[in-house]
């Protein structure tokens, strides 16, 4: 602030004597100073002309070019994300003794989906179901298929996890340059300008990507495994009843008593690399007498995006399927709930998108804990002893096994 | 020199000063240098002892520990991995940091079990 103040005062100073040049150009007399006035006379000039070409729409198209430059330096960086995690993935797969690794990353890199007709809404959830999960099972064995027999469950699931990000860069680095191609081409400032705008989230969500490449390829747990953890320490809390079972694919399901009430937990299947199909587990789990009959309550556990200012792994509950899926998952809930009366009840715990995707912080295994003391504080207000409770571990259950093991 | 002309020559020299600053300052925000480590928890179940060592390749929450509990002696699992992001080792010899008591953590994790 102290070089703004000055400057300003020099300005203020020299603009109080402004009228000095022309004082000389008129009086010759005086000596020593026909260079400094030349400079003056130069720039007023130089600014004149810029005014006038500012008229005719040079300013703008000098602007685009500031824009255009500042924009290509940052798609460079993005790019760099790019080769990098795309190297994570090929060193990955050259140590697991996939020869035809460049052949592999290249076909998942350029993949995509196709969203369902919208306009239409009739049974879109199902469209989009099927379209979905067409996707995934396409990716896992392109996977599965390169890979050597002997490579584990957890190594593979990672390594789709890492290939659908190098997936993600890719589209969003593609997306951007076509956006400030078009821009420049159409010499249009405005997209150029929307382009400069954004660019500075994408660069945030590019660089968490990466780093979440980083911490897939180490089998590290991420802010998004907040849910299963809780489900799992909330398993280790409680005692039980029967052994682990998958109810649907990469889902598991297991039955324990806790404060003298049936609680069924839900979880991905870990520890490899997926969110599951929590919602289809509930369906079926639905169907068996026992657990249909005495059902209190559904309790969703998952990490949730914090606002800007908010401290992470806070916790907070409310109603309704903390789930963040395009729908499938998380309606099949909804419509149960609403089917059978049962209250749904949610607890958030709360994190930046870069915490979710990248390692999991100190804050958010201490906002577990919390997340676990609000779920029993739940169980004990909300049912009554005998009652039986459904409890899920909503997110990806990276480096998070289950208990007892199956 | 006239007084004016120093004027001038002095906002040039204020503007450059300003731009160099504003340079640096973008600069050593750029070059905040953290360190990151991941961390793994092991507990006991039995007896809520939890001990914490650096994170190896392939240690996952729910997998057996590298260590048997020194109170009990049973096998302990693997209760967390996290990461901990600490400023450079350069930073942390100028400043020393203030941890926080262990017995908070395990303080926490009791009462849970007791309710
Ligand atoms: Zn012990």
């Amino acid at each position: 602030m102290v070089t703004l103040s000055s400057m300003l005062d020099i300005v203020l100073y020299s603009v109080a004597y402004a009228a000095w040049p022309f004082d000389f150009l008129n009086s010759s007399s005086r000596e020593g100073s026909s260079f400094a006035v030349w400079i003056i006379a130069i720039s007023i000039l130089v600014s004149t002309i810029i005014s006038i070409l500012a008229f005719l729409g040079i300013a703008q198209s000098m602007q685009l070019r500031v824009w255009k430059n500042q924009v290509e330096s940052r798609l460079r960086i993005i790019e760099s994300y790019l080769h990098e995690t795309e190297s994570i993935a090929t060193n990955k797969l050259k140590k697991l003794g996939v020869e035809r690794h460049e052949e592999l990353v290249k076909r998942i890199k350029d993949f995509f989906l196709i969203s369902p007709v919208s306009i239409e809404p009739i049974d879109i959830i199902k469209r989009l179901e099927q379209i979905l999960r067409t996707g995934e099972k396409h990716i896992e064995k392109l996977v599965s298929e390169a890979l050597p027999s002997n490579v584990g469950e957890p190594v593979r699931k990672n390594l789709t996890t890492i290939l659908a990000i190098v997936n993600g860069l890719n589209t969003l680095y593609k997306y951007l340059r076509h956006l400030l191609l078009l821009g420049v081409k159409t010499r249009n400032a405005m997209l150029v300008a929307q382009v400069w705008m954004l660019i500075p989230f994408y660069l945030r969500i590019a660089k968490a990507y990466r780093d979440a490449a980083e911490t897939i390829a180490k089998g590290l747990p991420i802010g998004d495994s907040a849910g299963p953890l809780a489900a799992y320490k909330l398993s280790r809390i409680a005692k039980p009843l029967s052994r682990i079972e998958e109810i649907a694919e990469d889902t598991v399901y297991g039955v324990y008593e806790l404060e003298r009430r049936r609680v069924v937990i839900i979880k991905a299947k870990g520890p490899g690399s997926t969110v599951g199909r929590p919602g289809e587990a509930v369906e079926k789990l639905i169907k068996r007498e026992d657990i249909a009959r005495g059902l209190s309550a559904i309790i969703t556990v998952d990490a949730a995006l914090k606002f800007e200012g908010e401290e992470t792994g806070i916790t907070a509950e409310g109603v309704g399927v903390a789930m963040g899926d395009p729908g499938p998952e998380k309606i099949r809930i909804e419509r149960i709930a609403a089917r059978l009366r049962v209250p749904l009840y949610a607890v958030a715990i709360k994190m930046g998108l870069e915490e979710a995707i990248t390692a999991m912080s100190e804050n958010v295994v201490k906002g577990v804990e919390d997340a676990i003391n609000r779920v029993l504080n739940l169980i004990k207000e909300r049912t009554m002893p005998g009652d039986t409770v459904i409890v899920i571990g909503v997110g990806n259950t990276i480096g998070i096994s289950q208990y007892p093991t199956a | 020199m006239d007084s004016w002309l120093i004027t001038y020559l002095a906002l040039v020299l204020v503007s450059l000063v300003t731009v160099i600053i504003l340079a640096l300052d973008i600069r050593s925000m750029r070059k905040k240098q953290r360190v990151k480590r991941y961390i793994t928890v092991e507990k006991c179940y039995k007896c809520n002892y939890t001990r914490t060592r650096i994170f190896e390749e392939g240690d996952y929450v729910g997998a057996k520990g590298k260590f048997t509990c020194p109170q009990c002696g049973e096998q302990m699992t693997i209760d967390a991995v996290y990461v901990k992001v600490e400023d450079s080792v350069k930073k942390l010899l100028l400043i020393r940091r203030v941890r926080e008591p262990a017995s908070r953590r395990e303080g926490k994790e009791q009462q849970i079990h007791e309710k």
